[in-house]
């Protein structure tokens, strides 16, 4: 068992009520989240307008930097 | 003409180099969404911004250098198509896509089945230059990357991460939200929290 003393850089209300233990599980759910929701969008399929843009590309039509 | 990084502006580069460039788009289009998702917060409009930044990666890819990070190339690029029409919204009252982020509709949808609902409308009231530094460095890139790509000092980068991160937390435990992932002995923890903030009349933050 673990007695947390709070924060005593206490510049928010949060650090005052939440111990140690329950910041690092906090800070670890946000990491996960941020990370969970990037690897969900970026495991999506590519839309077929993402793919006609490319083709549009080869084509030359977007080519050229003028 | 210009003083730098003109040398092989005068000739296309070669088909190989083209063919190089045109595959590290192709494989970089799903971090580019998620990119931009995290910064607009609506799909569509993500989307438009990564054809954007398609169009415009394209043409500049003289400009590229081979051997250099075309990913944060990109991501630079996709981030000041941003700012820009965020900007552009800023003074444009009836573009209202922009200034309105939160989750809805489809991506709504998608958060609840995450069980990302709370924590991703908390990050849609962060500041757009919390969300990036938070996401470039969960995703894809090093504090240094990060900074490069954002064309700050590494300081500045670790100082928004920290207070983003801050933010969150008392984003998502002040409206009485949950956070995703966590174990359930976590979770006992924080629902004793929870019980502890849960305060009616403090509540509403949206």
């Amino acid at each position: 068992m673990m007695v947390e003393k709070t924060q005593s850089v206490a510049t928010e209300e949060i650090t005052n009520v939440v111990s140690h233990g329950d910041r690092r599980a906090h800070q670890k759910a946000i990491g996960q989240g941020l990370r969970k929701f990037f690897n969900a969008v970026v495991s999506e399929p590519i839309p077929d307008e993402f793919l006609a843009l490319l083709k549009q590309m080869d084509d030359g039509k977007h080519g050229g930097t003028g | 003409m210009r003083s730098n990084g003109s040398l092989a502006t005068t000739s296309s580069p070669s088909p190989s180099a083209t063919d190089a460039f045109r595959d590290g788009l192709v494989e970089t289009i799903p971090a580019l969404r998620a990119f931009a998702r995290s910064l607009c917060g609506k799909r569509d409009v993500a989307d438009d911004l990564v054809q954007e930044t398609m169009m415009k990666g394209w043409q500049s890819r003289e400009r590229f250098q081979p051997g250099t990070n075309l990913k944060a190339w990109l991501f630079a690029i996709l981030r000041n198509e941003f700012y820009s029409s965020y900007r552009r919204a800023k003074t444009v009252a009836n573009y209202a896509a922009m200034e309105s982020t939160k989750p809805e509709g489809v991506d709504a949808d998608q958060y609840a089945k995450l069980d990302l609902t709370d924590l991703m409308r908390a990050f849609d009231e962060l500041a757009p230059e919390q969300r990036e530094a938070l996401i470039l460095t969960v995703g894809e890139f090093s504090y240094e990357e990060a900074a490069a790509i954002c064309g700050c000092a590494v300081g500045t980068i670790k100082s928004r991460i920290s207070r983003a991160r801050k933010q969150l937390e008392q984003l998502v435990e002040g409206t009485g939200g949950k956070l995703a992932g966590r174990t359930q002995s976590q979770e006992d923890a924080a629902d004793v929290f929870l019980k502890k903030l849960s305060n009616p009349q403090d509540e509403p933050l949206r």
